[in-house]
């Protein structure tokens, strides 16, 4: 019983060691032919050209999303810094400049001419290499019409389907290049507008600071102006049209003043000045003054039908 | 090329925003227009003019210079000097034509054989006549027959055995043959293959001279006689070449007749490698002194002599150039002995194989004859199939070696169909001329033919690495075009946004301490850097700009 069945172990493993190994061969025998077949016609590149084409989408759409994202975020973060810009603008305009002119009407006569540009967003959109679709890149695909593509292979001993295979590789290959120049161009995009936006917020930050400096200024005009006024009432001396003159101004309120002039001149060009300029902020402004026009006309004619009746 | 962003330096701080938004950070070509681009270089290269009509020009020039047997062949010098590159031409050692000594002199009588003559004419003969084996006429087998019919033209009505390959050719043709004695040349000589009885007066006609050539001279003979001697005449060379490898095989177990051989073959075969190996350095050394004077030359005329030298003086940078020269000269001479070295292997070889295959003839020596002229493009088929250069892919070999072989083939078989092309050729002193023309445009366009039909599809292949080239370095130009916008934008910006800050400072300082002169000092400085002209720039203008104006306008 024990060598029987020692023979009969040993009979069993051999045969299923052969077995294996037929099996092993034939399996490796029947990759190597397939491997052929699909070099034959054309598959093993067309299956290349699939992969390239569908690994180059993804890529191009995770990063236009990553994109659009940090874009997003920029673009929101210059919107702001706009606004203030704009508010910034608008209080000056409204108020600032009007003290200023209040404090120097004791010198002189002045008025305001300008008006102030208010900013409108508009990000122009960069325009980047789009994909091709999948039909117009990949011509011929096995996996789809496996049997068709097999007969054609076969009556035209692989030619045929060999060179779309091929074409479709070239394209294939052509817009995986064009992904990454695309990506690369998207990356140039994002750090022009951070650029962009650190040169706003710059803008933004100097706005605040002049106006801050501009109030303490006032502060002096003011100051200096009615001591040279009281001094000048005091020593009697007579006040031209009841305004100081700059002949009799102290050395003081005259530098005061000369200060005050150009930190508003300076904001006043600040104000007229577009920092995105699309075109439509310089319209809107226009519009804005057309309907401010409109409003002073349509009070005189009130005033004027008023004073009639 | 890399975008230059210096400009930014010169913004005002105002304007900055602006001209962010419109700068051109890098190229604004699209993918397309750069596909295009590289389209149209792969149609340019593969024109007419760059595949064909250059090679077959520098080709001729070639042929012409070998034929002329110039040291150095005129395209070799323009290849080298201007760095055209078509590898299927040229190599730098001048053909050796190798062959044999003359073993012997020719002797008709040791040649010839009159009993097997007389014995092929009386087997041929039905009594008194025989029939005329060119012409197909009736004539006497011996003269005197034919002088008792007292007939005006004699010779025509009686005749002689030719040898239809006469014995003055055939001892030509193996007069050099180590491996054959006389008596297997008077065997060869005198195969019945090689008789024909013909009238007396054709055979004194035609002399030494081949059917081939009579027939050409002699335009009266009627159209089937001259089918006829052709016939023969092609049969009978067969024959002779078929008798010779037969005799040559057979004498291979003479022991004296191979060692003489064996002997003469080797002694000419290392003198050969030796000869080649002595031009090729000779030439490498004289190409590599002439290229690189003209490069310097060129370079000076081109660039002027101090171009990349690094001085201003021109007689340094001659004194430069000079050295540099030298230093290229000494350090290539190492190449230059490899070369020689290659040249001795090369022409040794090829010169062995070829006295072996000159030991026979026919198709054999035919095949020696392609063998030997194509070694060239066999030792380089093989060298790219073992040890190709970094880089080259396997359908870019298998491309570049069907090519090879292929137009090798073409220039080989119109070169072992020499003679036939040059006797269809007219007769003009510029024949061989014509046929270096002929082979030229040949070879030249079966290369162009190749590249069009592109069976490797290696050209769309080369197009997806020129893509892949110039979309990379596309790429790495908009990163470095991105960082160095980067770079200077934010300097610029920390710049202008630093300068404001340390001008305000000094300003609200100067206000609290009641120093209006800096305060004012501070205030045209943001002014000037902003850009804004403010219509004065001191005390005194300003205090006549107020007087000036009624009215102060804002």
């Amino acid at each position: 019983m024990g060598w029987f069945s020692s023979l009969c172990s040993g009979i069993k493993n051999v045969a299923s060691k052969v077995v294996n190994t037929v099996k092993n061969v034939a399996s490796k025998a029947v990759e190597k032919v397939k491997d052929v077949y699909q070099t034959f016609t054309g598959e093993k590149e067309a299956k290349r050209a699939k992969k390239i084409y569908e690994d180059a989408k993804r890529k191009y759409e995770d990063e236009f999303k990553k994109y659009q994202n940090e874009k997003d975020k920029i673009v929101s973060s210059i919107s702001d810094s706009l606004e203030k810009i704009n508010t910034h603008k608008k209080e000056f305009m409204e108020s600032q400049i009007k003290d200023y002119l209040s404090i120097i009407s004791k010198i002189k006569d002045a008025q305001i001419q300008s008006k102030e540009v208010l900013e409108v967003l508009e990000i122009e959109n960069v325009i980047f290499d789009t994909l091709k679709s999948k039909d117009q890149v990949i011509l011929i695909d096995f996996d789809k019409n496996r049997v068709m593509n097999n007969l054609k292979a076969i009556l035209t001993l692989g030619f045929s389907t060999r060179k779309k295979a091929r074409e479709s590789l070239e394209r294939a290959s052509k817009e995986s290049v064009k992904v990454d120049k695309a990506i690369q161009e998207m990356k140039s995009e994002i750090e022009r507008l951070r650029q962009v936006n650190n040169s706003l917020e710059n803008i933004e930050f100097y706005f605040a600071e002049l106006r801050e400096v501009i109030e303490d200024a006032n502060e002096h005009l003011k100051f200096t102006l009615n001591q040279a006024r009281t001094k000048i009432v005091v020593l009697s001396q007579k006040l031209v049209s009841s305004k100081v003159s700059m002949k009799n101004m102290p050395k003081v309120s005259l530098s005061v003043f000369m200060l005050t002039n150009t930190l508003i001149k300076v904001l006043v060009e600040m104000c007229k000045k577009s920092y995105i300029s699309t075109g439509k902020s310089e319209l809107l402004n226009k519009e804005i003054s057309e309907v401010i026009n409109l409003k002073n006309n349509n009070k005189k004619v009130v005033s004027d039908l008023r004073e009639a009746a | 090329m890399n975008k230059d962003f210096e400009g930014i330096r010169n913004i005002s701080p105002l304007d900055m925003t602006n001209y962010l938004l419109k700068l051109e950070i890098c190229n604004k070509e699209t993918a397309e227009e750069l596909f295009n681009k590289i389209d149209n270089e792969f149609e340019t290269k593969d024109g007419i003019i760059d595949t064909m009509i250059k090679p077959a020009l520098f080709g001729m020039f070639d042929g012409i210079g070998r034929k002329y047997k110039l040291k150095v062949p005129v395209s070799q010098l323009v290849q080298e000097c201007t760095g055209f590159n078509s590898s299927s031409y040229g190599s730098f050692t001048n053909e050796h034509d190798i062959t044999f000594e003359s073993q012997r002199e020719f002797d008709r009588k040791k040649n010839d054989n009159v009993y097997k003559r007389n014995k092929y004419r009386d087997e041929l003969s039905d009594g008194k006549t025989v029939k005329d084996e060119y012409t197909g006429e009736r004539i006497y087998k011996k003269h005197k027959e034919a002088e008792k019919r007292n007939f005006k033209n004699k010779t025509t009505k009686t005749g002689d055995v030719d040898h239809i390959i006469p014995l003055k050719k055939i001892y030509k043709q193996v007069e050099n043959n180590p491996m054959l004695t006389q008596s297997d040349i008077k065997e060869i000589s005198n195969s019945t293959e090689n008789y024909a009885f013909i009238n007396s007066k054709l055979n004194r006609s035609k002399g030494d001279s081949l059917n081939s050539v009579v027939i050409k001279e002699n335009s009266t003979l009627p159209e089937g006689t001259k089918q006829t001697m052709l016939a023969k005449h092609k049969k009978a060379q067969n024959n002779i070449d078929k008798d010779i490898n037969k005799a040559v095989v057979k004498n291979l177990k003479n022991k004296d007749l191979r060692s003489s051989a064996s002997n003469e073959i080797k002694s000419k075969s290392l003198n050969t490698g030796k000869d080649a190996a002595k031009e090729g350095v000779i030439l490498r050394a004289s190409l590599l002194f002439i290229k690189t004077t003209y490069f310097e030359i060129s370079d000076s005329l081109k660039n002027g002599v101090c171009h990349n030298m690094g001085v201003s003086c021109s007689i340094e940078a001659l004194k430069k150039r000079f050295k540099r020269s030298i230093n290229y000269i000494m350090s290539s001479l190492k190449d230059v002995m490899s070369g020689g070295f290659k040249d001795f292997l090369v022409e040794t070889i090829k010169c062995g194989v070829k006295l072996v295959f000159d030991l026979f003839a026919g198709v054999v020596k035919s095949i020696g004859k392609i063998i030997t002229t194509g070694f060239h493009a066999i030792v380089q088929s093989l060298k790219l199939l073992i040890s190709p250069p970094p880089g080259m892919s396997l359908r870019e070999r298998l491309d570049a070696i069907t090519k090879l072989i292929t137009t090798t083939a073409v220039g080989t078989l119109l070169t072992v169909s020499k003679e036939t092309i040059l006797a269809a050729l007219p007769n003009n002193p510029l024949k061989d001329i014509l046929f270096i023309l002929l082979e030229g445009f040949a070879v030249a366009f079966v290369a162009y033919l190749l590249n069009k039909i592109d069976i490797f599809d290696v050209k769309r292949e080369m197009k997806l690495k020129r893509i892949e080239e110039v979309f990379n370095e596309r790429i790495s130009e908009i990163k470095e075009s991105t960082d160095d916008f980067k770079k200077t934008s934010i300097e610029v910006l920390y710049e202008q946004k630093k300068d404001f800050v340390e001008s305000l400072n000094k300003m609200k300082i100067g206000i609290v301490e009641k120093d209006f002169d800096i305060a004012n000092e501070m205030a045209f400085n943001i002014a000037e850097r902003f850009n804004i002209d403010l219509g004065y720039s001191n005390e005194d203008e300003f205090i006549e700009m107020v007087d000036n104006e009624d009215m102060l306008v804002f």
